[in-house]
């Protein structure tokens, strides 16, 4: 029999560090404190939840047009306008199934192959993946624990050839939690424009910003032209389950990309629309909650991993700290698996992120204050005992 | 009172026991100043009591509680709060709320069985001068107090690693 698996599916690599995943579906799960996963602890707020569980009751459960319902994607456009002074219209918006849609959607509407796309790292695992299966080739833009794991003009400028076409950027940051505030993206926005790239920007935790408001790439003068906007409800509302995103741009980018969503997707789960719409009206209170939990999290922690003695930055955004592990003598897939083995605690090595990942574990806060402080006391225990 | 004093209920009113040391990362203050702070808060009688929440089912204790309606006759010059002072000596009782509608108090008495109880709102509450009538109701199961979902488990299944 032939082999049947693509050379693309073949030569893709699996996403993160499969020996320290395999070891982690060992684990018993009771005895485990798990700061490793990339989501919301919380429950979907109720009356989120329930629009869903109406909607099902009267029987709307059929597909959507391809781009979405046309009450959600009003509703986007103005919530975008208010929150992010970023004016998209409805038929410049997509709702499409989680943010990880939305971004192969964009990257295919965009990557032709060859070309060179730009991709801040460390980043979410499946980025580079989706521009190679897009034919293109990811260039790894590093960002250094000294910047605050922002991405500067010099490492921008250093990555740019004449094949540049696209610069992919997450901010706030899987995994570092890093920020681009207005001063930031207007650095690399003259880059931006002076090379004639286009800009894709993740913004999934545009609402988790702990310091002032988040600053959406495209309300940078000049930027917004060439900006596909993503986003979603997945960590805003705790919704990961529900996948729903959407993905904002200017009518001819939009369109494109609405073509592949049309083929690969048909349209966003129904049930799930409806709950964003609801999300959108009156989900607002709910949302700020769990920020100001998440706030508060996260100067406990981070506290508490510079006092064990893992130097760490104060995240301004996500619900991840990133510390650097280097001081143990530990690569970070060894600290990670003996953390795991010796206290049981679940974190994710920096590496499974990308180059600049090296040498630090991803720890998501997005657990209870006391499973936190617990996970804390153990790490303690974990880097004495190395010492 | 101000921001962080506000904060500070509302994390205490959520965990009673949270370290003075935690309030003081939470609210970047010192911890000296958190402990000033609740104490001042305890002066001013804002900060009555701080207490805990019991699932005395999952506990396999068979207390039982009833809700009580009482309607009154509000005294001269008093109005209901002498009729208030009176049902709050009582240790069994315990909340006490005056409403609108129908009945005017509403009162919860907790007892270690229902002839204990039946005992006691005969002979010492409906006995009370101004107390015309007295409905009682068991509480046949808590499924919410003080904000904690009692029937429902605190862990969910959850991956121990997604990215």
């Amino acid at each position: 029999m032939r082999n049947f698996v693509s050379k693309v599916a073949a030569e893709i690599p699996p996403s993160g560090i499969r020996k320290f995943f395999d070891l982690v579906l060992t684990m018993d799960n009771d005895q485990v404190i798990s700061l490793g996963v990339g989501e919301p602890d919380f429950d979907t707020p109720w009356n989120v939840s329930k629009a869903a569980i109406t909607s099902i009751e009267k029987g709307l459960t059929m597909y959507t047009s391809n781009r979405g319902l046309p009450d959600l994607c009003s509703a986007l456009s103005k919530d975008l306008e208010k929150r992010y002074h970023t004016p998209y219209s409805p038929n410049e918006i997509i709702v499409t199934t989680g943010v990880s849609e939305g971004f192969d959607v964009a990257v295919r509407a965009v990557v032709d192959p060859g070309d060179e796309v730009i991709v801040v790292d460390p980043c979410f695992v499946s980025y580079k993946s989706e521009v190679i299966m897009a034919g293109g080739k990811p260039v790894s833009l590093p960002c250094d624990a000294k910047d605050q794991f922002k991405v500067t003009p010099d490492a921008l400028m250093e990555k740019i050839t004449q094949n540049s076409k696209t610069l992919i950027i997450n901010f706030p940051n899987n995994p570092t939690g890093g920020v681009m505030g207005r001063d930031d993206l207007k650095a690399i926005a003259d880059i931006i424009i002076d090379h004639d790239l286009l800009l894709i920007s993740d913004e999934v935790y545009s609402e988790l910003t702990y310091e002032g408001s988040h600053v959406s790439a495209a309300s940078i003068d000049g930027l917004w032209e060439r900006t596909i906007t993503l986003n979603g409800f997945s960590k805003a509302y705790a919704m990961t389950g529900w996948r729903l995103g959407y993905l904002c741009a200017p009518k001819e980018i939009c369109d494109a990309a609405l073509k592949i969503h049309q083929y690969v997707m048909m349209s966003a789960p129904t049930a799930s629309q409806f709950a964003a719409i609801e999300a959108l009206k009156n989900a607002e209170d709910s949302k700020n909650e769990m920020v100001a939990e998440y706030r508060i999290r996260r100067n406990l922690f981070v506290k508490g991993l510079n006092d064990v003695g893992l130097p760490c930055h104060i995240p301004k955004g996500a619900f991840y700290a990133f510390p650097s592990i280097e001081g143990t003598g530990l690569s970070d897939e060894e600290f990670a698996e003996r953390l795991l083995k010796e206290q049981q605690v679940a974190v994710v090595p920096g590496s499974a992120f990308g180059e600049s990942g090296v040498g630090h574990i991803r720890t998501c806060y997005a657990v209870d204050r006391a499973k936190l402080t617990e996970a804390v006391r153990r790490i303690g225990v974990f880097v004495e005992s190395l010492s | 009172m101000d921001e962080k004093d506000t904060l500070i209920l509302k994390e205490l009113r959520k965990n009673s026991r949270i370290p003075v040391s935690d309030l003081a990362v939470m609210l970047e203050v010192s911890e000296s100043d958190v402990t000033k702070r609740i104490a001042s808060l305890c002066q001013a009688g804002i900060l009555r009591r701080c207490t805990a929440v019991i699932d005395y089912s999952a506990l396999g204790v068979d207390d039982v509680s009833v809700i009580l309606s009482l309607k009154v006759t509000p005294e001269k010059g008093l109005g209901y709060d002498g009729i208030a002072e009176k049902l709050a000596r009582f240790p069994q009782v315990e909340s006490i709320r005056l409403l609108t509608g129908s009945y005017d108090f509403q009162v919860t008495i907790t007892g270690q069985s229902m002839a204990e109880i039946s005992r006691f709102v005969a002979e010492q509450i409906a006995s009370i001068d101004g107390v015309r009538e007295t409905m009682t109701q068991i509480v046949m199961r808590t499924y919410k107090e003080q904000g904690v979902e009692m029937a429902r488990p605190g862990n969910r299944d959850r991956q121990l690693i997604t990215f």
